[in-house]
């Protein structure tokens, strides 16, 4: 083989390539679910007979198209010097039709503060739906934000 | 405008918090009932309520905790797990914690 030859042969496989990288990027449809969680944070409670602190995460999945059996999970983590902990995980169901747009909330995820020792806390959140016959799913940003709260649990 | 709290607006965030102090209400209000259903729920294992519009399961394996909260009303459900700590006393307040917490979530 000579080198003209295997020059083409080395062009025509990396256009082809490019073509077929370029293509799966534009036929590549968009998620049509998305979900917004909220970095855990203190939450309170004050009355005249005590107070609550509690450390919470709040979350909603939506979709663009109608969907319908949506399960919106949240797990809240614990992490210590030596290993991780999840503390809860819930899940809200939603078996009916939601509208495109609308809002499934999972805002029920919290544990209360036994103290104020920090404590480095993150969340992972995850939901799927049925659209048109088929599950789609979505779950929060793969990178883990870790924030140290003023609440140990 | 992405804050800590993502895409949710500060109306959302008020909302999801308001249910901390259902919780609390619940915690000063229900203790009494909260500890006689935890001695139930300690002695079977598990625990089926039905109260308002809503059923409540509850269910004790491996030093877990796993609940489960069907509002009839609109046919949504919530339901978690977590794990039990290792004192019996503490066992109890994590208990009582879950009920006025699953309580709270079915007033969503």
């Amino acid at each position: 083989m000579n080198f003209k030859y295997s020059a083409g042969i080395l062009a025509g496989t990396f256009a082809l390539t490019s073509l077929t990288a370029v293509g799966i990027q534009v036929s590549k449809p968009k998620n049509p679910c998305r979900i917004e969680v909220s970095i855990p944070h203190i939450s309170t409670f004050i009355s005249k007979r005590q107070g609550i602190r509690a450390v919470k995460v709040n979350a909603f999945s939506t979709c663009n198209r109608p969907h319908s059996r949506v399960s919106l999970s949240v797990q809240l983590w614990r992490e210590n010097l030596l290993f991780k902990e999840m503390l809860i995980q819930t899940v809200e169901r939603n078996p009916k039709l939601v509208p495109a747009g609308m809002r499934v909330y999972n805002e029920a995820t919290f544990i209360p503060c036994l103290n104020f020792d920090s404590t480095q806390y993150y969340r992972i959140a995850y939901a799927k739906a049925m659209i048109d016959g088929k599950w789609h799913f979505a779950r929060s940003q793969l990178e883990i934000e870790i924030r140290p709260l003023n609440c140990g649990t | 405008m992405q804050t800590d709290h993502g895409n949710i607006s500060p109306e959302e965030i008020q909302r999801g918090d308001d249910l901390i102090s259902s919780f609390g209400e619940l915690l000063e209000n229900a203790r009494d009932r909260y500890l006689q259903q935890a001695s139930e729920l300690l002695e079977n294992g598990s625990l089926e309520i039905f109260r308002g519009n809503c059923e409540y399961r509850y269910q004790l394996n491996n030093d877990n905790l796993t609940f489960h909260v069907n509002r009839l009303v609109n046919n949504t459900s919530y339901s978690g797990q977590l794990p039990l700590p290792q004192s019996s006393q503490e066992v109890i307040e994590k208990i009582v914690t879950v009920f006025a917490q699953s309580e709270a979530a079915s007033r969503i």
